[in-house]
């Protein structure tokens, strides 16, 4: 019967056609995937090159726009872990330490024609009110350290429109007119400025259908806004986009969004990469800056990949992960779950834990893991592929 | 933040991966065709996703051949699981039965595949790992996550559940054992 058997196994595996092309739809279908799946969650996205030939206006434009004064962050801030295992996407805040689920998004996609599609964003916002999320129709929300208001963008799909809103009151404390066109905001660290990415059009469109969409190859980015919400003012710069897929440079992104983010002090902003090093810097005048030292980020975020003592770091995705000594290098514990994103404290991160058994990265939920790997407590429920939303964690 | 991203390679890393996949291309179609009861679009599809998950990985896997091989085993498993489907495959040419020679080789192993078309996708996948990959059962329980117990049992029910698919390989199944 063995005999048999595999005779038969190896005869009709024979008959089984190779295709050619398999690297490349694994290629493609991999640059799509993170839509759902493990590996961004809470990355900031956008693109430049060091070594790009910047074209540059002739001097910022500044519009004038009406200073507010911000309220207050909270202080001392909370710190207590907030949990919600049972609703996905979640209707309870979800926090831990000093950060907090600040908002999530959902996307859906549009049929441009036959071979393109369009992604858009479905954005929920922290309301304090209720301690659950509003849905908004706002193109794009970033909430400022403390949780105390929210930039957003008021369009279609890009804006002309930036806001603050004012999270307790839900009322917009001010409307900033812009000349360029942009599609997503960032909150500086501090919590006083805003940096908007500029857009000549809307960047989330792709190549393709289904599972075998991706990205042009190139983005349409054009430069950045910078906004000093209690000052009054707003600086536009210039700042074309890192070459795209079809570029021998070293630094490249294929992605259409290449929005631009701050440094963990405020002093320098950064552009996404599709390759690596993962970003690369500049001043907040657009001219290229070295990576700062001693700053060291999880791949595609915004937060610090180091303990806020100091003393150690978050490795690469798992599984399972690591944390070592930032002194030494050495492991100081290791964790099951497939990423981990930010310290809550200094014994404690929040990470991607495995929805199941593990057997799949792309189901998978917010867990509190700590250091050793010993503790973990669920925060959110398990989403899969399909049902996916993305968190944007923020210091309370 | 974005969705959007994350080509995790760089240019290096692509081209191992490319030779990578054309090295090991035919090994894991024809496992995929196994694997899917000898459907060549989900075998391509089962083939690709895997590898756009090891693509993930790439830095990180020490052995992208086991690594692959193991998601297809543990996908294709769980996705007929959970569709319910029952590994039953459409034939372009039915093995003609009426007139055929049991003692033919060739006619024996059509009959075996239609059966083994039959199967579950566990049932068939234990099959498929136990004599065509020439796994142990440990390692079987290993890449399939389960027990060595139910290895054995599921590959003991498989034999028997060919059986009954296709009673006129009892015979030749009990001499050959």
């Amino acid at each position: 019967m063995t005999r048999l058997l595999r005779d038969t196994l190896e005869e009709w595996a024979g008959e089984a056609r190779v295709p050619r092309d398999l690297a490349d739809r694994a290629l493609r279908r991999r640059v799509w995937k993170p839509v759902g799946a493990a590996v961004l969650v809470m990355a900031m996205v956008a693109g430049i090159a060091l070594f790009v030939s910047v074209q540059r206006g002739p001097a910022p434009v500044v519009l004038p726009a009406t200073g507010v004064t911000l309220p207050a962050r909270p202080s001392p801030a909370p710190t207590d872990v907030r949990a919600d295992a049972e609703n996905s996407p979640p209707a309870r805040l979800i926090a831990a330490g000093r950060l907090a689920v600040s908002a999530y998004y959902s996307n859906r996609r549009e049929a441009l024609s036959a071979d393109r599609e369009r992604i858009r964003r479905t954005w929920s916002l922290y309301d304090p009110r209720t301690g659950g999320y509003e849905r908004t129709p706002y193109v794009w929300v970033d909430v400022a350290p403390g949780l105390q208001v929210a930039a957003v963008l008021e369009g279609d799909l890009l804006s002309r429109r930036l806001g603050v809103l004012d999270l307790n009151t839900r009322e917009v404390l001010t409307w900033i007119d812009l000349e360029h066109q942009v599609a997503s905001v960032a909150w500086s660290p501090d919590g006083k400025r805003i940096l908007a990415t500029a857009y000549s059009s809307y960047p989330d469109v792709l190549q393709g259908r289904g599972d075998q969409a991706f990205p042009l190859g190139h983005s349409p980015r054009t430069g950045y806004y910078v906004v000093d919400v209690e000052g009054g003012t707003v600086d536009y710069h210039e700042l074309p986009p890192l070459p795209g897929l079809e570029s021998d440079e070293r630094l490249t992104n294929a992605n259409g969004r290449q929005d631009l983010n701050w440094s963990l002090d405020g002093t320098l902003i950064w552009a996404p990469t599709s390759t690596t090093p993962d970003r690369v810097f500049y001043s907040l005048d657009g001219e290229p800056r070295k990576a700062p030292e001693g700053q060291r980020y999880p791949r595609g975020s915004r937060l610090s990949a180091i303990s806020p003592d100091g003393r150690l770091a978050l490795g690469p995705d798992g599984l399972p992960t690591k944390i070592t000594e930032v002194g030494t290098g050495k492991v100081a514990g290791s964790q099951r779950v497939l990423q981990l994103h930010a310290w809550a404290d200094d014994d404690d991160v929040i990470a991607l834990g495995c929805g199941g058994r593990c057997e799949d990265e792309f189901n998978n939920g917010l867990v509190l893991v700590s250091v050793d790997g010993s503790r973990m407590t669920q925060l959110s429920a398990d989403r899969d592929e399909s049902g996916g939303w993305r968190e944007v964690l923020t210091p309370r | 933040m974005s969705i959007l991203l994350e080509v995790v390679v760089d240019a290096a890393d692509e081209q191992r991966f490319r030779e990578f996949v054309s090295a090991r291309s035919p090994a894991l179609m024809r496992l995929g065709f196994l694997l899917t009861g000898g459907d060549q679009h989900a075998a391509e599809d089962l083939v690709q996703t895997a590898l756009a998950k090891l693509v993930t990985r790439w830095r990180k896997v020490e052995a992208p051949e086991a690594y692959v091989k193991q998601i297809m085993y543990r996908q294709q498993v769980s996705r007929w699981r959970a569709s319910g489907r029952r590994g039953e495959v459409v034939q372009a040419s039915p093995p003609e039965l009426a007139d055929r020679d049991l003692h033919h080789q060739s006619e024996l192993r059509l009959v075996l595949r239609s059966a083994l078309s039959r199967l579950t996708a566990r049932q068939r996948a234990m099959l498929v790992l136990r004599y065509f990959e020439d796994l142990p059962e440990q390692e079987i329980a290993r890449v399939l996550g389960c027990s060595v117990g139910t290895v054995r049992s599921t590959v003991h029910r498989s034999l028997a559940r060919l059986r009954v698919i296709a009673p006129e390989l009892a015979q030749v199944m009990e001499v050959t054992r």
